[in-house]
């Protein structure tokens, strides 16, 4: 499996540098982007959009649907950080748990995920 | 982390720098149509000031936000964001064609620039809390370690 994601790696990168070159320089006046959409931006940005920062009309207006997603990856990002962080603490507790006071215990088991539960069951049987 | 950071030169610093950062944090997110910034800078901004807090005054810090708190926060942005995309649907607008919101000003522009403040408000609740989720879920881990 590892060996298999390697290979799969490395001919991604290979893509990326063969692409990397094919790219046009930066400020390069006769690139496409240059040429059709930059223009149009500079001109009509503020009419359209009433803000008179062209990168915010970008950003929020004309490409309002690319950072739509970049919050949600944002938030799932750091929903997904707090639940693996979290998962491996009380895992953590729970081994200490027999010494310890049972106060913090049944604190882990109230927040517990469901899933979590649901492993533990299926461990015992 | 219970027991906090703080000192007397930690205190006094933590009370001059927090409330600028946090006034500087405003500025960038309501100017972000005018000038450089928006909802990610600020978000950044606003939430050092929690984490700041939280690091020098402790676990009772009267400025914090807790980690259910926060998730649920940053739910709410990414959720305000969606609902401004929504919205002009139902005012035979498409998705995020901020001029179709339903808010009573003259020029289209104003109900754009209206809408584009509403989806940075939400962009910067869903990074702050982010960041402030991500703090406090390690500083609990750190707690359970000792």
């Amino acid at each position: 499996m590892r060996r298999i994601s390697t290979i799969i790696m490395a001919i991604a990168l290979g893509i990326f540098c063969f692409s990397v070159s094919s790219l046009p320089a930066i400020g390069d006046k006769n690139s496409a982007p240059n040429t059709h959409i930059t223009p149009y931006y500079i001109e009509n940005s503020a009419k359209d959009t009433g803000s008179p920062n062209i990168v915010t009309a970008v950003l929020a207006d004309y490409r309002g649907f690319d950072t739509l997603e970049e919050t949600t990856v944002m938030f799932l990002a750091g929903l997904t950080t707090v639940l693996v962080l979290s998962a491996e603490k009380k895992e953590h507790n729970t081994k200490k748990h027999h010494k310890n006071s049972g106060q913090e215990m049944e604190k882990t088991t109230e927040t517990m995920p469901e899933a979590a539960k649901v492993e533990k069951e299926a461990e015992k049987r | 982390m219970r027991k906090p950071f703080g000192g007397v030169v930690l205190d006094s610093a933590f009370r001059v720098i927090v409330p600028f950062t946090i006034i500087y944090g405003i500025y960038v997110l309501t100017h972000g149509e005018f000038s450089p910034g928006g909802g990610f800078q600020a978000g950044a901004l606003l939430a050092v000031g929690v984490v700041l807090a939280r690091l020098v005054q402790g676990e009772n810090a009267k400025f914090n936000i807790k980690g259910t708190h926060a998730v649920m926060l940053a739910g709410l942005g990414a959720f305000l964001y969606a609902f401004t995309g929504i919205l002009p649907m139902f005012f035979g607008g498409n998705f995020l064609e901020y001029s179709y919101l339903p808010v009573h000003l003259h020029e289209t522009a104003e109900i754009h620039a209206f809408g584009i403040l509403m989806i940075e408000i939400g962009v910067t609740l869903t990074v702050m809390m982010t960041i402030i989720d991500i703090m406090d879920v390690l500083v609990k881990k750190g707690d359970s370690d000792e």
